[in-house]
């Protein structure tokens, strides 16, 4: 079967000429682009931004985002109105282990769903952060209080004016919010970049490995358990794996075509255990072989119940090769783009005061509508300028395909923009179907909302 | 020596038209090809098999322009080569472009039930969305396979911004992507 990649590779094969031709027409005739920065222009940049970060300290954020940021250039929807400006008497707390960045959390906007924070991360060492960077650890949370949705990090858009050492952020969160503030907890910690790590040869020899593993040195227990027939011995190897961050080679062993790895390391390294971050190169052919996709992985108790709790774990990965190959093997690491550490510490933000900044007026309430056989009470359909909340009086199976039954339109029946989450009652009493716009509407613009083809609401 | 000329000496079953398709575009032949093998052999190779492909073809075909032909046969011949190799090599620069779309991409489900031809036709379309510098970025470094650092070369700024510029298209691509896969 032909591959996603593979796909995406000949359609982009196929793309028409005049875009060959472009492209191959700016290298040939546009070598010196505008583009272009002399090398004292730059020079001038970097003493105009010494200079501006002298005279503003480090307190001072340059990057000031808004809402087109996120929205785009058009957005006149989310007025100052609508948003709420975080200083510094917001916060009641930052902690920050390692003092190498700054979090500026600016704005926020909120209905009773959903909830955007505007940010941004600065280098308060002058180190030059990337756009594809990304922080190895995210959390959110309110404190007490069950986290109803989902939370992740969106892209800016292209218009963002960036600098060498700034760069914005958007968090978005679906969240049931209190008629009360509350508090959020934002939390970053180690700030990581995707660099081309060079390939390394590990020194290591593998036949010798092998012979000095000897054969069927399996595990007595966990034999025929997990994905593969059985598992090879730990013996305590000391060979650190390159680019690991503290991942052994524990033992190596060969039986039946199967090569088999035994690593040791930290309990959150399963990203690395996981992937193809090690390979072995046959010198006869330069053929590269990945270790197969399936693996295992358990810390020591399983093995050992008086073995304590400990902070790593055992992880089995293994090659198909025949013996004769082992003395041709060499075993190496990188060769590929990975997440690696640039920017280290643990970033903590205290918000106290959290609240909807947007109320959502009410569409309709009380309808009953069929729904996986039942029927179904609808207690109320909100709107607010970025979110549809339609709220069950019952907890209802989401599985039936509730998301795709309602539709939303303007007063040209155009369908909006939107996409349709489902979300449970903390107390499991209702549910909340719900749809966020991909740009903000105003109010009054939702004209019809049907179910199922028939209308539910209109307007007129 | 023009083009027409050179497709004339392939219609005369010339072989000195290999010698002049060579001259001109030989370099940026092995250029992708090298970028998508990383094998200077394997390269050369591909390179040469698609001068065969161009005299196996020259006559009927009367292509115009003649190097975009050129350089499709080249690069369909060295992802064919890559595909064919029994273990993928992690260093191609082939491999990381790809890996890029790929990521970019991981959330458009309905891909799978595009044929390519019909994914290509979303990717001219969106291609006419950007402007032409995100688009000439865009192709130098998905269809030519390009190392950020030969793109940094051309546009005449550093690397890092290419990266973040070509991380922007993707997100435009993922976004549109997800938009043409909405069904009303």
């Amino acid at each position: 079967m032909i591959s996603k990649k593979e796909k995406i590779s000949e359609a982009i094969g196929n793309v028409e000429n005049k875009y060959i031709e472009e492209a191959l027409a700016y290298g040939r005739d546009a070598k010196v682009s505008r583009f272009r920065l002399t090398k004292a222009s730059v020079a001038c940049i970097v003493l105009c931004m010494v200079s501006l970060m002298s005279i503003t300290g480090f307190a001072m954020s340059y990057l000031e985002l808004s809402w087109k940021d996120i929205f785009g250039e058009e957005q006149t929807v989310i007025s100052d109105d609508d948003e709420m400006m975080i200083s510094s008497e917001h916060i009641t707390e930052e902690i920050t282990e390692e003092d190498n960045l700054q979090i500026n959390i600016q704005k926020v906007i909120s209905d009773e769903r959903a909830l955007y924070i505007l940010y941004t991360i600065r280098g308060n060492k002058g180190q030059i952060l990337d756009a594809n960077g990304r922080f190895a650890n995210f959390q959110m949370y309110f404190p007490d209080k069950m986290m109803s949705g989902a939370f992740y990090q969106m892209p800016l858009k292209s218009t963002v004016q960036e600098n060498i050492n700034e760069l914005g952020g958007v968090i978005y969160a679906d969240w049931q919010a209190d008629t009360e503030e509350q508090e959020l907890i934002l939390q970053f910690s180690d700030w990581q970049e995707k660099e081309m790590l060079a390939p390394v040869k590990v020194d290591f020899d593998l036949e010798e490995a092998v012979q000095n593993a000897g054969k069927n040195v399996r595990l007595p227990v966990h034999s025929n358990q997990w994905v593969q027939e059985y598992l090879w011995q730990p013996a305590g190897g000391q060979t650190e794996l390159p680019y690991s961050n503290g991942v052994f080679l524990d033992n190596i062993g060969w039986e039946d075509g199967i090569l088999q790895f035994v690593l040791r390391g930290p309990v959150d390294a399963w990203e690395w255990f996981c992937g193809q971050n090690f390979y072995l190169i046959d010198t006869r052919t330069d053929i590269i072989i990945f270790p197969a996709s399936l693996g295992v992985g358990c810390t020591p108790d399983a093995l050992d119940k008086t073995i304590g709790e400990v902070d790593w774990q055992y992880f089995w990965r293994y090659f198909e090769v025949e013996e004769e190959d082992l003395p041709f093997l060499e075993l190496y690491c990188g060769g590929k783009e990975a997440y690696v550490t640039k920017v280290t510490g643990d970033y903590k933000v205290i918000i106290d005061e959290i609240t909807v900044t947007m109320s959502s007026e009410r569409l309709v309430e009380n309808i009953v509508l069929e729904y996986n056989g039942a029927p179904e009470r609808i207690e109320k359909i909100e709107c607010s300028k970025i979110t549809i909340g339609i709220y069950f009086a019952e907890c209802i199976d989401s599985s039936a395909g509730i998301l795709e039954m309602f539709e939303a339109y303007d007063v040209e029946g155009n369908i909006l923009d939107y996409h349709w989450a489902y979300t449970a009652d903390a107390n499991g009493e209702g549910s909340l179907v719900w749809a966020v716009f991909d740009e903000p509407q105003e109010q009054g613009t939702i004209n019809t909302i049907t179910y199922n083809g028939e209308v539910i609401y209109s307007a007129n | 020596m023009e083009d027409s000329k050179i497709i004339e000496l392939f219609f005369a079953r010339s072989e000195q038209a290999i010698v002049e398709l060579s001259n001109k575009y030989g370099k940026t032949c092995f250029k992708i090809a090298l970028n998508i093998l990383s094998n200077p052999l394997d390269a050369e190779e591909c390179v040469n098999d698609a001068y065969l492909g161009v005299w196996n073809s020259i006559p009927p075909q009367n292509p115009n322009p003649l190097y975009s032909y050129v350089y499709r046969i080249v690069r369909n011949l060295s992802i064919k080569r890559y595909h064919a190799n029994t273990a993928v090599k992690r260093n191609s620069l082939y491999d990381v472009s790809f890996n890029e779309l790929e990521e970019c991409l991981a959330t458009v489900s309905y891909i799978d039930e595009y044929d390519a031809q019909e994914l290509s036709d979303a990717i001219n379309e969106f291609l006419g969305t950007l402007n032409s510098a995100n688009r000439i970025m865009f192709m130098r470094r998905y269809w030519f396979s390009e190392s950020l650092a030969d793109i940094a070369e051309v546009f005449g700024i550093t690397e890092h911004n290419v990266a973040v510029r070509l991380y922007r298209i993707r997100e435009k691509m993922r976004k549109f992507m997800n938009k043409k896969g909405v069904r009303i």
